[in-house]
């Protein structure tokens, strides 16, 4: 037999991972609404609060129940992420919805203005916003090069975990 | 025991990547179902061998270790497979002297981004092309639906470009 019953903070962590998907559906009826990044980032706060606040009602003498409580935590974090980026910012699921909202027939730089708001050159400038913020790439005159310290070591790990994968990558 | 739990869980991880690495090379099925398939089957498995060798072993401690290494795994491949950010990133780092006009970004990796979509909603039924003009199938109008609803529920009333 295996014993299934969670000790405290697991069993906070848990209930406490609920209040991701809870906080998010929550938080677009507030007066201050903010965009879908920052509504991400808040519902993370209220979780990993609810966390620390219910495992300090609980308690427990064991760190490895913290230990595995946050790695719970972490788990959902990943979970809720992967589900909000492809809901908000889901490339193919956004091309898709943009179809839907057109009701008719498009050619296909119809359909790309649809889906990005103007052609595909201000979707490549959002994406490129992204990598610049993060100082991976810089831009000058034109051109946009890799950045030598945090640039160069992104796109390393990245060929590497291509590699790793074992999976073709695909445009 | 918890720490025996924890070891357990490591164990499996390791064999879950182990197992990935030679089934993704061996099949020519989607990843991410090898990735699911493959990690509950290991899951299922290290359960019963754990309380075959060790009754009373605590379940949480082994299977948080796992579950998390697993997700991490997945969010990887998520990131490094999909992401159209990380790869203009790469594709700027292989082009000569790691530079790369804007306009060659969004004609070079951009737009053939989308045709490749289009390509996949076309094999997927979602989407059929007539001439030069392309309309959602029932099935896709069926799966926008689903999608809609759901974007409702989490108040997202935008989708596609990111907020900065």
């Amino acid at each position: 037999m295996i014993d299934f019953i969670p000790s405290g903070p697991i069993a906070a962590a848990l209930a406490a991972s609920f209040l991701i998907p809870v906080t998010l559906i929550v938080s677009q009826w507030t007066s201050w609404r903010p965009q879908l990044g920052r509504r991400y980032r808040l519902a993370l706060a209220v979780a990993w609060m609810g966390w620390a606040i219910l495992f300090t009602i609980v308690g427990s003498f064991d760190p490895w129940d913290y230990l595995a409580g946050g790695l719970i935590m972490l788990t959902a974090t990943m979970i809720s992420f992967n589900i909000w980026g492809l809901l908000a910012w889901g490339f193919m699921l956004s091309m898709l919805m943009a179809a839907h909202r057109q009701q008719k027939p498009l050619s296909r730089d119809q359909w790309i203005a649809a889906q990005s708001g103007g052609t595909y050159h201000l979707f490549s400038r959002n994406r490129l916003t992204i990598l610049t913020n993060m100082n991976l790439v810089r831009e000058e005159e034109g051109m946009v090069g890799i950045t030598p310290g945090m640039g160069r070591m992104m796109a390393r790990i990245g060929l590497l975990a291509s590699a790793w994968y074992g999976i073709r990558r695909i445009p | 025991m918890i720490i025996t739990s924890m070891l357990s869980g490591l164990i499996a991880l390791a064999a879950f990547l182990i197992a990935v690495q030679i089934l993704t090379r061996l099949t020519t099925a989607s990843p991410v179902m090898v990735y699911f398939l493959t990690a509950l089957f290991i899951h299922l498995g290290a359960m019963a061998g754990g309380a075959w060798i060790y009754p009373g072993l605590s379940y949480w401690h082994g299977a948080t270790i796992y579950w998390f290494g697993f997700m991490a795994y997945l969010f990887a491949f998520g990131a490094f497979y999909k992401s159209i950010s990380l790869l203009i990133l790469q594709q700027i780092y292989s082009a000569q002297g790691h530079r790369m006009s804007l306009d060659r970004v969004a004609t070079d990796i951009v737009l053939p981004c989308f045709t490749n979509r289009i390509d996949v909603m076309l094999d997927g039924g979602l989407v059929r092309q007539e001439d030069d003009k392309y309309t959602l199938t029932e099935q896709g109008k069926k799966t926008a639906g689903k999608i809609a609803k759901l974007q409702k529920l989490f108040g997202i009333d935008q989708c596609g470009l990111y907020d900065h």
